[in-house]
């Protein structure tokens, strides 16, 4: 393991985790301070009762929840959490909840933002967020294994004005507590399930070849990865095992503090893109590009990347013994893509919507989306392009 | 003023559940019983890491940007003369805080009439950001320093114990010399009480540092023996947090590659002080193991019972923990044989072949010979340990708060036993 020259590594927020912890969530919120909640949330999420939860888990405690926010779409935009600030104002809140995926979770932190800072969202643009007062008490409980936006502080919102998914961060945006209890996801539908595992999956192996990879990241990716290989299929053909929903949360919770302290590469670029560009949804796009951008990245052989794989094939049990590098890569990535497929995820762009002659618009975006930068080396248009062409 | 005893809202996950949903129970209840993954857990590292060669220069700036103003800097003579605060005072005074007073006189095992001392001279100077720079004894002193500026009160009489602390403190830099004890993001302190030497145990969030600082360069001049003592230290953190009952996921995930980190690095740093690359290794390491035992609230036997040698004889803790571990480890395999199994690959143990019993006795095989590599001594009695003391050891090792954790419960004339062997 060769050693980084520097990083910083941070968590502000604590993590619980148990099944039925959510009962005790206004305990909880007693703690930290809150007294008059907004309930952050989108209608898919009310449908499914787990904001009925929420409200009885509040009895644990002296506070209430004022009042509902359930407009959020499956990505989050500047409007939305306008909106979000504005019901919070007016109903008063001192607090926000979050219960959700990661758009939930995001338009929640951009509303603490605004409740510090007041105006407009795109007045607070900046490359990392300081606030001028005291940070709302925030609780963020996942409803998918994916994201971990729970404890990661940024958040990702679309302004469709200018066609680009801005981002927000800064330690102080990261919810106060992250709550994770399986009650929460064992409703969720088996192809989000996987869509979502995915996801998490792709965090990890991002945080372990990215350029701002680092040691506690790399343990945290590594064990993850373990926990995914163990508990994703598990939690797939059955929501119910309340063992592997927990440890799919714990896993999805790992990967986001590892990849929130050491970023992600290519295949978030890419996925970003095909999202933003064509609806593809992030999980689904991260687990059609992650064998590609993963044998793409194999060249990076100085940067450590065929040594990072070798980890990767070893933590998911693989047996590498005996052979190089480069070769334990590729049975690392042999074995993800066969888990894609028994998770009947789609393989390639051209299933989800894609039209074959946008590859070059997808390439553009892709190559000025943040996330690129932190891949290690500097791929080439060209390069991303057949990197695309491949995945299609 | 006395604290209140903690409450099942400080501690959910300490007391039992009795409404058969996996809820933590009633405040009433308070019967303790351990409780395995993945029932219940919490995770708060709110300690920021800091990470690099020559960031002791930047230490002036850090403490700007915790919104220190006003700063204490503390250490020991030792460090104080090997030369290693010399640029982090000059970063200090070449900021824009105002480096009230550098207090050196910390000794080596910190004490309470310590902390009173510099909380004295803290409160005149209306300190509002302490930086430590030592070992644990210093970060540890600097954690009980902050109890008194931050809240005030008498340590002994209102805040030992766990979770007593009622509010944040002021702000604390941590800069560890040693890659051992991790105290740099470890929400306790211990600090001894004179006379009598009791070792007093004070732990609250509100004791983790702001940042903890991790700079290489500060480690290199440590010679072997204590690099080998306290790189073992944190093996057993480490080891001992992996195998304890209280185990949860991220301190796993933090064990297990502190773990292949020591393995493959204490010994370089063992050979060759100045190996930067592998004295980076080990601080990482050395952090990773200490939050795994500040998130793990019972570790285990080892500890307890280098608590208790520590206690009785001169032995230091990383010393006591390196004679001692092998033998927990043997009592423990049987009963852990899963968690000993799931470190053969962070070991260097390649299990093709082998059953999980198997398995788990060559991990502990292999971890004990890592131990025996580095000559560190063998015995209690070589240390200085007096055999005639053994049933006292046994018996506060079996009160010792760090025993219930451990994956086999144990006997005190099981305790005895161990002791008497490292006694001969």
């Amino acid at each position: 393991m060769a050693m980084v020259e520097w990083f910083e590594f941070q968590v502000p927020g604590k993590v619980i985790c148990a099944e039925h912890c959510v009962d005790s969530i206004g305990a909880e919120m007693d703690k930290i301070g809150g007294n008059k909640a907004l309930l952050v949330t989108d209608v898919g999420v009310e449908k499914a009762g787990l904001c009925q939860i929420v409200m009885d888990g509040m009895e644990s405690g002296t506070g209430e929840i004022v009042g509902v926010f359930n407009e959020v779409p499956p990505n989050s935009e500047i409007q939305i959490v306008q909106k979000c600030y504005g019901m919070a104002k007016e109903k008063g809140a001192d607090s926000i909840i979050s219960v959700g995926g990661g758009s939930c979770i995001d338009t929640a932190k951009g509303a603490t933002l605004l409740m510090v800072e007041g105006g407009e969202l795109l007045d607070h643009q900046s490359a990392v967020y300081t606030p001028t007062g005291a940070m709302p008490p925030h609780i963020a409980i996942p409803t998918t294994a994916g994201t971990g936006s729970e404890s990661t502080f940024a958040a990702v919102i679309a302004d469709h004005e200018q066609m680009m998914k801005l981002i927000f961060q800064g330690p102080d945006l990261a919810p106060t507590v992250a709550m994770l209890d399986p009650i929460m996801t064992k409703t969720l539908p088996p192809h989000l399930t996987a869509s979502t595992g995915m996801d998490a999956l792709t965090h990890c192996i991002e945080a372990l070849h990215s350029e701002m990879h680092e040691p506690i990241c790399d343990g945290l990716a590594l064990y993850a990865i373990k926990i995914i290989k163990d508990y994703l299929l598990r939690a797939y053909k059955d929501g119910g095992d309340i063992e592997a929903r927990t440890y799919m949360l714990i896993a999805a919770n790992m990967g986001g503090v590892a990849f929130a302290n050491a970023f992600v590469g290519i295949i978030h670029a890419m996925a970003h893109s095909v999202g933003g560009k064509f609806g593809v949804p992030h999980g689904v796009a991260n687990a059609i590009l992650l064998p590609y951008g993963m044998e793409f990245n194999l060249r990076y052989v100085e940067e450590g990347v065929p040594e990072k794989y070798r980890m990767v094939a070893e933590a998911l049990g693989l047996d590498v013994h005996g052979d190089d590098d480069v070769t334990a890569s590729r049975k690392a990535i042999e074995w993800l893509r066969g888990l894609t497929m028994e998770l009947a995820l789609p393989q390639k762009l051209s299933e989800v919507n894609v039209p074959a002659d946008g590859l070059d618009a997808v390439t553009d975006d892709a190559m000025i989306d943040g996330s690129m930068f932190n891949n290690p080396g500097e791929p080439e248009y060209e390069e991303v392009l057949d990197l695309f062409n491949q995945a299609y | 003023m006395a604290g209140s005893a903690f409450t099942a809202a400080d501690a959910p996950h300490l007391l039992k559940r009795t409404d058969g949903a996996g809820r933590p129970a009633a405040v009433e209840s308070s019967e303790v019983v351990p409780v395995a993954m993945p029932e219940y857990y919490e995770f708060y590292h709110p300690t920021k890491v800091m990470f690099g060669a020559g960031l002791k220069e930047d230490i002036g700036a850090e403490a700007e940007a915790v919104g220190g103003t006003k700063v204490m800097l503390l250490t020991d003579k030792g460090i104080l003369g090997a030369g290693l605060v010399d640029t982090v005072r000059d970063s200090l005074e070449n900021s824009e805080v105002d480096l009230v007073q550098v207090y050196s006189d910390i000794p080596v095992n910190s004490e309470v009439e310590v902390c009173k001392e510099i909380a004295a001279i803290g409160r005149e100077n209306e300190v509002d950001c302490l930086v430590s720079i030592g070992g644990g004894s210093v970060i540890d002193t600097a954690k009980g320093v902050n109890i008194l500026l931050g809240v005030g009160g008498d340590l002994l009489e209102d805040w030992q114990g766990t979770y007593l602390v009622p509010q944040p403190l002021k702000h604390h830099i941590a800069i560890p010399t040693t890659a051992g004890t991790g105290a740099e993001v470890s929400l306790g302190a211990v600090i001894k009480h004179t006379p009598g030497g009791v070792k007093v145990t004070f732990n609250s969030k509100y004791l983790l540092p702001d940042v903890a600082v991790l700079d290489p360069t500060l480690t290199t001049s440590l010679p072997p023996f204590l690099t080998a003592a306290t790189g073992i230290d944190a093996l057993t953190h480490a080891v001992e947090a992996f195998t304890s009952l209280e185990h949860q996921p991220p301190s796993d995930a933090f064990c297990t590659y502190a773990i292949q980190a020591i393995f493959e690095n204490l010994p370089r740093a063992f050979e060759d002080g100045s190996d930067l690359e592998a004295r980076g290794a080990m601080l990482v390491a050395a952090n990773l193991a200490g939050s795994a035992l500040s998130h793990t609230l019972s570790i285990g036997a080892c500890h307890a019972m280098a608590h208790a040698a520590g206690g009785l004889s001169p032995v230091s803790h990383g010393v006591a923990n390196a004679i001692i571990l092998p033998s927990v480890m043997r009592f423990n395999c049987e009963a852990a044989v899963d968690r000993f199994a799931a470190l053969a690959p962070f070991v260097g143990v390649n299990a093709a072949g082998m059953s999980e019993a198997e398995t788990a006795v060559s991990v502990v095989d292999s971890i004990a010979s890592f131990i025996a590599s580095f000559g560190l001594p063998k015995t209690l009695k070589e240390v200085g340990a007096d055999p005639s003391l053994a049933e006292r050891m046994a018996e506060e090792a079996m009160g010792d708060g760090q025993m219930y954790g451990n994956p086999r419960e144990a006997e005190y004339e099981e305790i005895l036993g161990l002791y008497r062997d490292l006694l001969p």
